[in-house]
Order: structure tokens, then C-alpha cells, then sequence
């Protein structure tokens, strides 16, 4: 019996709304700890703030990443736990106020509307009940009779309305559960031209295999004309399967590519090198075009070159090479610009005019790789919350309550009407006059 | 550019509405309140027009998308939603005395503070480019001027309560009332504006939610909202104690709008969003 008791009574304490208010405010707390409390910082700068003991205490308790810590998933399972049982407890209201049908059986009854109509008529009573199936049912009224009263009620999909949000929010936590468990975020770098069938997972490192080949033909780098603002990162990808081609698309920012559950996304890019380079040379009145491809050295006219490195923002006054030259003399390294101005300002290192005429760096493109077989259940139970919430906030519940009593060979029928969750009662009189008007 | 100069101009429509809801407030004429929404009109209609200017404009540097993106663009398009909000309020027959007032000094504020940031139409990043951002960026505004108008009831709702002199031609209630609407539409808004983040979040960068701290503050907005809802319509909360936590809530929206971008870092930080 005592058992019973308390099972009741913790049922009790779970379905409650106490309890849901209480848990609101706790996952809002936490959360908030969590923004000013920055997460996922390496050790050593928790360690300066709160000493070792300090860190090693809110280490283990989870402090340092709040939102993954077990507690927080407790309270978050206590949340969805609070969120079943509070709808399974006032469900049974719902579907009482689906079976009722509180007829008004006494003219007293329609005082305590604040809106109501009467009219009086001596037409045969089948005739007015007819009338008021008639109309009710035109003005979309779900309507119930009982001797000479009648009931109608409207936008009752409303009442569904928190239960329909409550289970897509018990949705969107079970995606994000199964996203949790079943899938990984991994990185993977790509120089152009180079494919892979290996991912690292971004945390661990731990090498994933992705089962079929990826490669990346080219990255391009787009800006907006006149402007040094990026207009768009692209990566030119090719997925291979037993060798064969079987998927080519370009990677952009927003525009990620999915393939068998995977996710690219464009997430950084670098370069690591030069494809190639064409140089102007100019030695007293003749002017030469010397092309590299790598790190070779060439000799024109006597002069012997060799490109050290590709510097895509050097200094400060953007993309460089450093040159190592020799003209039968020393060898000097000296950094020549794409941009020309600042070669002129460099122009007393070097005897030589040297320009760039040409610079295609070579790029690697950084892929972001996730998996997450629960993103289309969150989807799902985002679109079921917005449903619900639109049902319960804009879809009023009408009820019409038309009763018809004699009085002095007379018949009155009287009007009246509620709704929920909305003022408009105009509907009342408009039922009212459509009644009277049928006479 | 014209835009700027559209929403520049926007504000004398905007002080001389404020100060007839004032002096409405105070007197209580039929007319100043008249005269005062056909203001407020005016300054709701010269943002709309500034908008559309503002739009083309962006087209010219090769932006094809909704010019919410930066912070001035953001700031004016939450007071243009606040206007709207205010107006469909006046025009639902809703007796705002007061609120009305709070509103647009609310507004007032915004726009004079807007007027002091960087306004220039600048080509889009490409993390920027996107119809999930610009969706995303609506949705929260008008949520967040829906929570401005709740927050202004809310205030004139508690006074009354503390004064029984005040506005005593008006029923309490009712102001309880605008808040409840303004806060339920709100709610449905700044839902949407999470989903839509979230959608674009899972599009830019593979993720719907990383627990970044503007989604956090957004969650935290959405959990105080809900906090709200259900005190009201299931626990049965009435009078001040559902009006502060209506404040509490814009608050709330306000550190999710600036505190986050003054105090704290994140995936927003950039565009000044």
C-alpha cells in the first residue's frame, strides 16, 4: 500500500507542471553558465583560473563541457521523462472535452454567456431544428442534438495543439540522441589533384575509412570584381568508386555535398606551394619569360634561378616568392611581389627587374565530414513543434449552443457561444441573424 | 546611398508619432491617437521603401539576397517589425494607450543607435550567401519585435496593477492581454528563427547546433518564453508575476542580441550579427 503511495506520488511529481517550470529554468541556468564559462578550452587555461585542484574538481564534474556532461543529459532525459508524463496525465481532459456535449437545457443557462441572441417563432419545431443543423453545420460546426438543444463546436485540432509541440520536441531530442551516438565529425585536407579514402574524426584523430574515393581536381578561390572580399571557395570534387567515376559537384560554402550519409563541407582552405610560375626577367635591354613548375632551377641568359618559396601573404604586402639568383657573382634571395608597386619599392635589392607575370598557387581545400543519421528525425520534430504551436496559438475553439424552449404557444430559441483562445464572438450573431433571417 | 538616406528620414516620422502617443497618454484625444498611428505609418512605409532601395542597392555589388545581414541593416529591420507589430495591435481595435508610447521610444532608441554604425552595402561573404540566413534573420527580428511590444504591455500592465488611478477608463486586463498575444506570436517567431538558424548552421558548417553562445541565448529566450506560456495558460500565473517574467524574457533578447556580440565569442561573431 505505502508503495503504491509513492509511486503515485513521484507519477505525481513527474507529470507535474511545477516540475516542468523547475526544469525550464534549470536547463536555462546551465545553459548560461555555459556561454560565460567558455567550453572546451585546453587545461592549461582552466588550470591558471581556477588552480589544479579547482580544475580537476569541475573537470570531473563536468564543468569544462557542460552540454555533453552526464547530468546535463540527465536533466535533459528528466525533461523529456516530465514532458510524456504531463501530457499522458492531461490527455483524458482532451478527449472529455471531445466527448461532452453540454447541451443547455435551461433559458436561464444563457446569462452566463456574455454573448447571446434569442428570437421568438411559431414555426413547427422540425422545421427551426432542421434550420439549425443546417446552419451550424455551413458555418463549420461539428454539431450534436438532444431533444430541442443543440451543441456545435469548432477548431478542436487546437486542443491537440501542445501535445503535437511536446512530441516534436521528444522527436528532436531522439535525433539529436541517435546523431550523438551514430555519427562523427572528421576533417580531411586535399591538395589539388590529390584524392583519399581516409577521414580523420576531428576530436580523436582516429582514422575512418570512407568505403569509396574522393578527389579534389581543383580549388578555386573567387572574388568580387574590384574588391577583395571572397565571393565564393570552391572545390572541384570527383568521388570514385572500383575506379569509376561516379559522382563530380563542386563544393561550396551552403552548398555541401552529400554522398551514402556523408556531408563535404567546404570549411577551410590553404595553399602549399606553387603549381606554376612566370617570371619577366629584365637584364639591361632584353626582357625574358621563365616558367617553373616546382622547385627547379633554371638558367637564363647566365642568370641561374630557383623559386625557395611561396609566401601567400608576405609581410603584409600579399602574395610573394622568394628568389634565390646568382649572375655569375653571389647568390642573393630576394622576395618578388605580384603586386608591382611594392616591387617598386623593393626595386633597390635586386639589379634585376623581376615581375611576375603569372602565379597559380597551388591550393589544398579543408573538408569538414559529418555523419548524422538523426538530422532528418530533428528536422521532422522541429516542423511537428512549429505545427503544434500554430494549432494552439492561432486556431480559436468555438462552441454554439442553440436551445429551443415554448413559452405561451411560442417557441424561443436561444444563442449563445464561447471561444477559446481568441476574442472574435461575432460569430455568435452571425449564426443568430442567419437563424432569424431563414424565417 | 539612398537607402541610408530613406532610413535617416525615417526617424521624424517616428519622434513626432512617439511624442502624439505621449501627449495622448496624457490627455487622452481621440486625434492625437489618429494622427499619431498615420505617423507611425509613415515612418513603417519609409522603411519598407528603404528596403527595397536598400535590396537593389545590393544587387549592384552582386548580392541577391534579403539585406538583413549586418548589424544596421538588422537593427532597422527590427524597428520597421516593431511598427508593424504596433500597428496590427492598433488596427485588431486593442486599446494601447502607453504601450504605444514605450514602443516607439523603444524603436527611437534602436534607430538613433543604428544611425551611428557602419552602413555601407557590402558584397556578401560566402558563409552570408544564403536563403536559410536571410529566412533565419526575419524570423528572429519580427519574434524580437514581438517581444518588444510584450515587454511594453507588461510594464504599463504592472503599473496599472500597483495604481488604481492610472488609466482608469482601460481594463487591466487588457494589457495582460496584448502581452500574451504579442509574447504567443513571438514564441511561434523566435522557434522559427532557431529551426531556420539551425538549417542554415547545418548548411554552412554541418552542424545544426554546436551550443555556440548566441544559440545558447537563444535557447535560454525560448526556455524563459516558455517559462511564460505555461505559467499562464496550464499553471493559471495572472497579474505582475507574468508581466516580469515577460521583461526577464526581452532582456533576455536584448544580451542574445548584444550582450553575446559585446561580451562573449562565437560563430556569430562575424557580420556583427
Amino acid at each position: 500500500m505505502k508503495g503504491k503511495d509513492f509511486v503515485e506520488s513521484l507519477w505525481k511529481k513527474l507529470a507535474s507542471i511545477k516540475l516542468a517550470i523547475a526544469l525550464f529554468i534549470i536547463i536555462a541556468a546551465i545553459s548560461m553558465i555555459g556561454t560565460f564559462l567558455v567550453q572546451n578550452r585546453p587545461p592549461e587555461e582552466y588550470i591558471r583560473l581556477f588552480g589544479v585542484v579547482g580544475y580537476k574538481i569541475m573537470d570531473f564534474l563536468g564543468f569544462f563541457d557542460l552540454y555533453h556532461s552526464f547530468w546535463f543529459r540527465l536533466i535533459l532525459l528528466l525533461f523529456a521523462m516530465n514532458l510524456i508524463l504531463c501530457s499522458i496525465e492531461r490527455l483524458p481532459s482532451v478527449i472529455n472535452f471531445l466527448k461532452s456535449r453540454p447541451f443547455i437545457k435551461t433559458p436561464s443557462g444563457f446569462k452566463n454567456f456574455s454573448v447571446h441572441f434569442e428570437y421568438k417563432t411559431d414555426e413547427p419545431l422540425d422545421l427551426i431544428k432542421k434550420r439549425i443543423e443546417e446552419v451550424l453545420r455551413n458555418n463549420g460546426f461539428k454539431t450534436s442534438f438532444s431533444e430541442n438543444f443543440s451543441y456545435g463546436r469548432k477548431g478542436v485540432v487546437s486542443r491537440f495543439g501542445p501535445y503535437i509541440t511536446h512530441l516534436g520536441i521528444i522527436v528532436i531530442l531522439a535525433g539529436a540522441y541517435m546523431g550523438s551516438v551514430f555519427g562523427f565529425r572528421a576533417n580531411v585536407n586535399l591538395l589539388e589533384g590529390e584524392s583519399t579514402n581516409m577521414i580523420y574524426e576531428a576530436r580523436k584523430f582516429t582514422p575512418i575509412p570512407l568505403g569509396f574515393l574522393i578527389k579534389c581536381t581543383k580549388f578555386r578561390l573567387e572574388k568580387y570584381p574590384n574588391s577583395d572580399v571572397p565571393k565564393e571557395y570552391i572545390s572541384e570534387i570527383e568521388v570514385y568508386e572500383d575506379g569509376k567515376l561516379v559522382l563530380k559537384k563542386n563544393i561550396e560554402v551552403n552548398h555541401p555535398l552529400t554522398y551514402k550519409g556523408l556531408k563535404f563541407y567546404q570549411a577551410s582552405y590553404g595553399t602549399a606551394g606553387l603549381k606554376e610560375i612566370t617570371l619577366s626577367v629584365k637584364k639591361e635591354d632584353k626582357t625574358f619569360e621563365v616558367s617553373f613548375t616546382s622547385n627547379e632551377e633554371k638558367e637564363v641568359d647566365g642568370i641561374r634561378m630557383k623559386v625557395e618559396k611561396f609566401i601567400e601573404n608576405y609581410m603584409g604586402m600579399g602574395p610573394a616568392v622568394i628568389l634565390s639568383i646568382s649572375d655569375g657573382g653571389r647568390r642573393k634571395t630576394i622576395p618578388v611581389f605580384q603586386d608591382k608597386r611594392m616591387g617598386e619599392i623593393h626595386k633597390g635589392i635586386s639589379a634585376l627587374d623581376i615581375e611576375i607575370k603569372n602565379l597559380e598557387p597551388l591550393y589544398y581545400t579543408g573538408l569538414e565530414v559529418t555523419k548524422d543519421p538523426g538530422v532528418n528525425i530533428v528536422w521532422l520534430g522541429c516542423t511537428l513543434g512549429i505545427l503544434g504551436m500554430i494549432l494552439s496559438f492561432f486556431i480559436p475553439v468555438k462552441r454554439i449552443y442553440v436551445s429551443i424552449f415554448e413559452e405561451d404557444k411560442k417557441k424561443v430559441v436561444m444563442i449563445g457561444g464561447s471561444v477559446l483562445k481568441g476574442k472574435e464572438l461575432s460569430f455568435v450573431e452571425k449564426i443568430y441573424k442567419e437563424l432569424k433571417g431563414g424565417i | 546611398m539612398k537607402s541610408v538616406w530613406v532610413f535617416d528620414r525615417s526617424l521624424y516620422p517616428l519622434y513626432i508619432a512617439s511624442l502624439l502617443f505621449l501627449l495622448n497618454f496624457i490627455w487622452r484625444k481621440k486625434f492625437l491617437n489618429i494622427i499619431g498611428t498615420i505617423f507611425t505609418w509613415l515612418s513603417f512605409l519609409m522603411i519598407t521603401y528603404g528596403f527595397v532601395l536598400r535590396w537593389l542597392e545590393g544587387m549592384k555589388v552582386g548580392n541577391k539576397y534579403f539585406p538583413v545581414t549586418n548589424l544596421y541593416e538588422s537593427l532597422v529591420f527590427m524597428v520597421w517589425a516593431v511598427e508593424g507589430i504596433l500597428l496590427f495591435f492598433k488596427h485588431s481595435r486593442f486599446k494601447t494607450e502607453g504601450v504605444d508610447f514605450i514602443t516607439l521610444i523603444i524603436c527611437t532608441g534602436i534607430m538613433l543607435w543604428a544611425s551611428t554604425l557602419e552602413k555601407e552595402v557590402k558584397p556578401l561573404i560566402p558563409a552570408l550567401q544564403s536563403n536559410w540566413l536571410s529566412i533565419h534573420v526575419i524570423t528572429s527580428f519580427i519574434g524580437y519585435a514581438a517581444f518588444a511590444v510584450g515587454f511594453s504591455a507588461s510594464i504599463i500592465h504592472i503599473i496599472k496593477l500597483k495604481k488604481q488611478n492610472f488609466l482608469p477608463q482601460i481594463e487591466t486586463e487588457l494589457f495582460d492581454t496584448i502581452n500574451y498575444r504579442a509574447v504567443a506570436f513571438g514564441f511561434i517567431m523566435l522557434t522559427l528563427g532557431i529551426v531556420t538558424g539551425a538549417a542554415w548552421a547545418n548548411y554552412a558548417w554541418g552542424s545544426y547546433w554546436s551550443w555556440d553562445p548566441k544559440e545558447t541565448w537563444s535557447l535560454i529566450t525560448w526556455l524563459i518564453y516558455g517559462v511564460f506560456l505555461h505559467g499562464r495558460l496550464v499553471a493559471g500565473w495572472k497579474g505582475v508575476k507574468t508581466s516580469v517574467i515577460s521583461i526577464i524574457g526581452f532582456l533576455a533578447v536584448i544580451f542574445t542580441y548584444l550582450g553575446v556580440n559585446l561580451l562573449l565569442s562565437g560563430l556569430h561573431s562575424y557580420g556583427g550579427l
